[in-house]
């Protein structure tokens, strides 16, 4: 059985709303069936729009499919009673791109990690702090960080806040959604860093949902291309990155920039 | 952050002013009977438009009742059916518009529509004939002008909540497992009400001249109760041998307006509501 799996997902949105005319519809996804192994990470590559964010969201359940089922760890995710739902979504979480909407300005970093815990875990307030103390310590930051807010830290700082409440609950599946895509460079390679040691430590799966195949390439197994609501393009092993044909993965490859001149484009990151 | 909101507020003047004038008015309203030379509901025909003195501060009106006893307990039913109605809106409007805005889909549209038909009448109009079917009388008033309200707020926090939901800490917040009900108290709930309170503000001033303009067409506040509007709708036919009877609650109403206004406007500079 595999951890997750997807079967024909289709997903259209409605554009406007006019009672008079004809509304125009949008295919996000059309027709998508994936599996992810447990202990996998998935990159899942493509140009904007082409529909990666609308398949994350639809495995974390938060937008219905119009077409097709979502199977994680053996279960239907829409044919759930949310009772049974909400177990389900313990080991499913996810790190947005844009850190800083992703936390609640008014909350300290306690509340915010504590959020997950504190809906699967009976805690006392000790154990409860101790716990956001490992977290923080886990994604390599100070446990006094826990009494600031979201505006005194830096981007990446932030992500890392993120992470720490991604494995809160102790999940099998991470979405990170272009997780890494709004820091720069350097701190890009620290998260990756972090979510590959992460990924050791507590087995996880990732999907990876990027645009930028080198950062992919440095932390994924497997790698799927999307085009226009549909993977166009499947890759088993990360070696053979050179062999991928579909146009829009030989766009997005040409989109990496060679480290050294004449070393063609960058297959290994260099930093 | 609550620190510097706190510094903001004790270093803008019109702040300062404007609640020094709403605290002083609070405090002659809350201590009323202490502070009124006369009752106010004393008719003495004896004493009929008489000029200030000693016994009756700012002089009496044509039933020789004290007008500035009458005033000060006009503050009483001001203020006190303002406060009311807004909190009767708020009560009403804050659970609806957010149900609305969250939840989304046939209720969001109904209620929509709903808002779509109140919203084609002016509110006072709509008040004046709420208040036309049921009588008039304090109650009445109260009744009509919440029901007439709501919708508005309703709809704008729906709007605010429209806004708020799709941020992704809402998201993330309900793939962590949080309860819908504990998303709305935690998350959304405090990131509005910041803007529903400087609006209601804004707004307290509006319902004051409301209820005021109410009460003098003789539809709010029934004799012999003291109220500003109806103060100068009975000084009417005394206006040109004393216009002094008409003045005093107009200026009442003038002040009271203006320092709510003003509080509203200023609040909502020092709480800088479009960074958030």
């Amino acid at each position: 059985m595999s951890l997750l799996e997807l079967k024909d997902i289709k997903k259209t949105y409605l554009l406007g709303n006019s009672v008079w005319m004809k509304r125009k519809t949008v295919e996000a996804v059309k027709s998508v069936s994936l599996t992810l192994e447990e202990g996998v990470c998935l990159g899942l590559v493509g140009e904007s729009g082409s529909g990666k964010s609308t398949l994350g969201k639809i495995i974390l359940g938060l937008e219905k499919p119009d077409q097709g089922e979502v199977w994680f760890q053996g279960k239907n995710l829409y044919g759930l009673k949310s009772k049974e739902l909400k177990e389900l979504r313990r080991d499913l979480q996810v790190v947005f791109q844009d850190c800083y909407s992703a936390v609640n300005p008014r909350l300290t970093i306690r509340e915010i990690i504590a959020e997950p815990v504190r809906n699967y875990e009976k805690l006392t307030t000790a154990q409860e702090k101790k716990k956001v103390q490992d977290l923080l310590v886990t994604v390599g930051l100070c446990p006094e960080d826990m009494y600031k807010y979201p505006h005194q830290f830096s981007g990446g700082q932030l992500q890392r806040i993120n992470i720490a409440r991604a494995i809160a609950s102790k999940p099998k599946l991470i979405i990170l959604d272009e997780a890494i895509s709004a820091l720069d460079v350097l701190v890009q390679v620290q998260i990756l860093n972090l979510l590959a040691d992460l990924k050791e430590a507590f087995q996880l799966s990732y999907l990876f949902i990027s645009h930028d195949l080198q950062a992919v390439n440095y932390i994924s197994d497997r790698l799927a291309v999307m085009s226009s609501g549909e993977i166009v393009e499947w890759l088993d092993d990360m070696e053979q990155l050179e062999r991928l044909e579909h146009p829009v993965s030989k766009k997005l490859m040409s989109s990496v920039l060679p480290p050294y001149l004449g070393l063609g484009s960058g297959t290994k990151m260099i930093y | 952050m609550l620190k510097n909101v706190k510094r903001k507020l004790l270093s803008h003047k019109l702040i300062m002013i404007s609640s020094l004038i709403i605290f002083f008015m609070t405090l002659l309203a809350l201590f009323a009977p202490f502070l009124a030379p006369n009752d106010p509901n004393l008719v003495d025909i004896t004493h009929k438009l008489q000029g200030s003195s000693s016994k009756f501060p700012l002089g009496t009106d044509h039933l020789g009742r004290c007008i500035w006893s009458r005033l000060i307990y006009g503050i009483r039913t001001s203020l006190g059916t303002a406060f009311l109605v807004m909190g009767l809106t708020m009560i009403i409007s804050i659970p609806i518009g957010i149900y609305a805005g969250f939840r989304g889909g046939w209720v969001d549209y109904l209620f929509m529509r709903i808002c779509d038909i109140l919203m084609a009448f002016p509110s006072l109009l709509l008040s004046l004939a709420l208040i036309g079917i049921l009588g008039p009388g304090l109650g009445n008033l109260i009744l009509a002008m919440v029901l007439v309200q709501w919708i508005f707020y309703a709809r704008v926090i729906r709007g605010m909540v429209l806004s708020v939901k799709k941020q992704n800490f809402i998201l993330a917040a309900e793939v962590c497992g949080t309860p819908t009900l504990v998303i709305v108290i935690k998350h959304i709930l405090p990131t509005i009400i910041s803007q529903v309170v400087v609006l209601a503000f804004m707004d307290i001033g509006g319902i004051i001249l409301a209820i005021s303009g109410l009460s003098f067409l003789g539809l709010g506040i029934q004799p012999p109760g003291a109220e500003w509007g109806m103060m100068i709708n009975d000084s009417k036919p005394f206006f040109r041998t004393h216009p002094s009877l008409m003045l005093y609650p107009g200026m009442m109403i003038l002040i009271v307006v203006i320092a709510f206004n003003l509080f509203g406007e200023a609040l909502r500079d020092v709480l800088d509501l479009r960074k958030e």
